[in-house]
């Protein structure tokens, strides 16, 4: 498990010698020379990788990958708190469940997250792009990554098949941080199809496909295959009693919606809609009326799914989509469980062509 | 006489060299690296590190049979995958 190379040895970080970052003692005796030794040492990294790369570790607690921000403020806006740690309750779900995926320096660059499987990536070779596939994908299996990657719903992403991992699209801002504290990962600098794509915006493109709906429609509305979707979520205890873990029941759907909130940067009215894991009682292992603000949000949420394809089964054809009820979100789509706020996403479909 | 000779070379090429190191650093390159650029591996290693001996723990981390045979696993098991 924690094998280090010969090559190791002779990197940068290999010269250093092993107790520089983790600690501990040179001595023969497994007890004494991992006395007082950091498994983790990023854990304390403005200390340990912060002495060499102090311009990315001065900026790493406003990562949302550090903060876990966006999970916070999702859990807070179901509440009435100004902040979850002015209830123990909340702070505990939030410590004991989301805050499995917080990540430091090493559980990207040297070894896999923490919450995905132990171990080294390739014994201790520090990596300066992470691999995704053992990296971005230990955490983000289940929406984007895996079906980036095709090992959730149907087929992979035609970028990914192009040899594209997720930092060729996203900046190093979105793992490092900004110099900005952001509230959620909308805040952050996102990339965009029309980065790459700016001959497909509707205003420059020189086909109807393009032009006809103006920015009415989100690029995945037309491009993405189905996402995965998440119902009933519910928060317990192990089998051992010891730690709370969340579960919940898997669905890969297609749904367009209004857009939940339209801004400057998306701008579009119809958009790919995914379903995260929410329900009114998902907390009350810890508490009763956990969530009382539950209704005034929508757990369907504006997805930017991850699974793109120039060819998709609605976009074969105008009738394909404009005929095609299954693919809008609509009553029937909304369980007893869901937030009364869903109905606001409910779109009038478009006018049928037969 | 030759002795001499020898000797005046010597202190000439001595200033010579310190006069084009001064020039080379003061002039040249006034913001470049007091230390060279040493490669080691894939990496640049752009200054000499302060390591802390650590024989005892390659020792033991290279060592596939040491680590084959560690509970480390079974002592530190992996929270569950949390699906996100």
């Amino acid at each position: 498990m924690f094998l280090v190379s010969e090559e190791f040895l002779t990197t940068a970080h290999g010269v250093l010698g092993c107790i520089t970052c983790h600690g501990g003692e040179n001595a023969s005796v497994k007890e004494e020379a991992h006395s007082g030794m950091l498994a983790y040492p990023s854990t304390d990294f403005e200390r340990t990788c912060g002495d060499c790369h102090g311009n990315v570790t001065s900026l790493y607690k406003e990562s949302i990958h550090y903060n876990l921000h966006g999970m916070e403020h999702g859990l807070q806006e179901f509440t009435n708190l100004s902040s979850l740690s002015d209830s123990p309750e909340h702070y505990e779900v939030f410590e004991e469940d989301c805050f499995k995926c917080h990540a430091t320096c090493g559980d990207c660059h040297v070894s896999r997250p923490k919450n995905y499987t132990p171990g080294l990536i390739d014994e201790h070779m520090f990596f300066d792009t992470p691999p995704m596939d053992q990296t971005c994908y230990g955490c983000h299996n289940a929406r984007n990554a895996g079906e980036y990657m095709g090992n959730i719903g149907f087929g992979s992403d035609v970028h990914y098949d192009m040899g594209m991992t997720c930092m060729d699209c996203h900046p190093v801002s979105n793992f490092h941080g900004a110099s900005e504290p952001t509230y959620n990962m909308w805040d952050e600098e996102l990339p965009s199809c029309l980065d790459c794509h700016s001959d497909k915006h509707h205003e420059e493109a020189t086909d109807v496909n393009h032009t006809i709906h103006g920015d009415s429609l989100s690029c995945q509305v037309c491009h993405a295959q189905a996402n995965n979707n998440c119902f009933e979520c519910h928060l317990d205890f192990n089998a051992e009693g010891t730690h709370l873990q969340s579960s919940s029941e898997s669905r890969i759907m297609f749904k367009i919606g209004y857009n939940p909130e339209i801004t400057e940067e998306r701008p579009y009215t119809y958009v790919v809609l995914r379903h995260v894991p929410t329900q009114e009682t998902m907390l009350e292992v810890v508490g009763d009326d956990m969530l009382p603000n539950y209704h005034d949000k929508a757990n369907w949420k504006y997805s930017p799914t991850h699974n793109i394809q120039k060819s998709t089964f609605q976009n074969e054809s105008c009738a394909s989509c404009h005929d095609n009820t299954r693919i809008w979100l609509t009553e029937n789509d909304i369980r007893d469980t869901d937030s009364e706020a869903n109905y606001r996403l409910i779109p009038a479909l478009p006018p049928p062509l037969s | 006489m030759n002795n001499k000779k020898f000797i005046i070379g010597l202190v000439v090429a001595v200033v010579l060299a310190g006069v084009a190191l001064a020039i080379h650093y003061n002039v040249v390159q006034p913001d470049g690296p007091l230390l060279p650029d040493v490669s080691q591996g894939d990496e640049e290693i752009p200054w000499d590190f302060e390591s802390i001996d650590s024989s005892y723990c390659i020792d033991c981390h290279t060592s596939e049979a040491v680590i084959a045979a560690s509970t480390y696993n079974e002592d530190n098991p992996p929270a569950e995958d949390t699906g996100g």
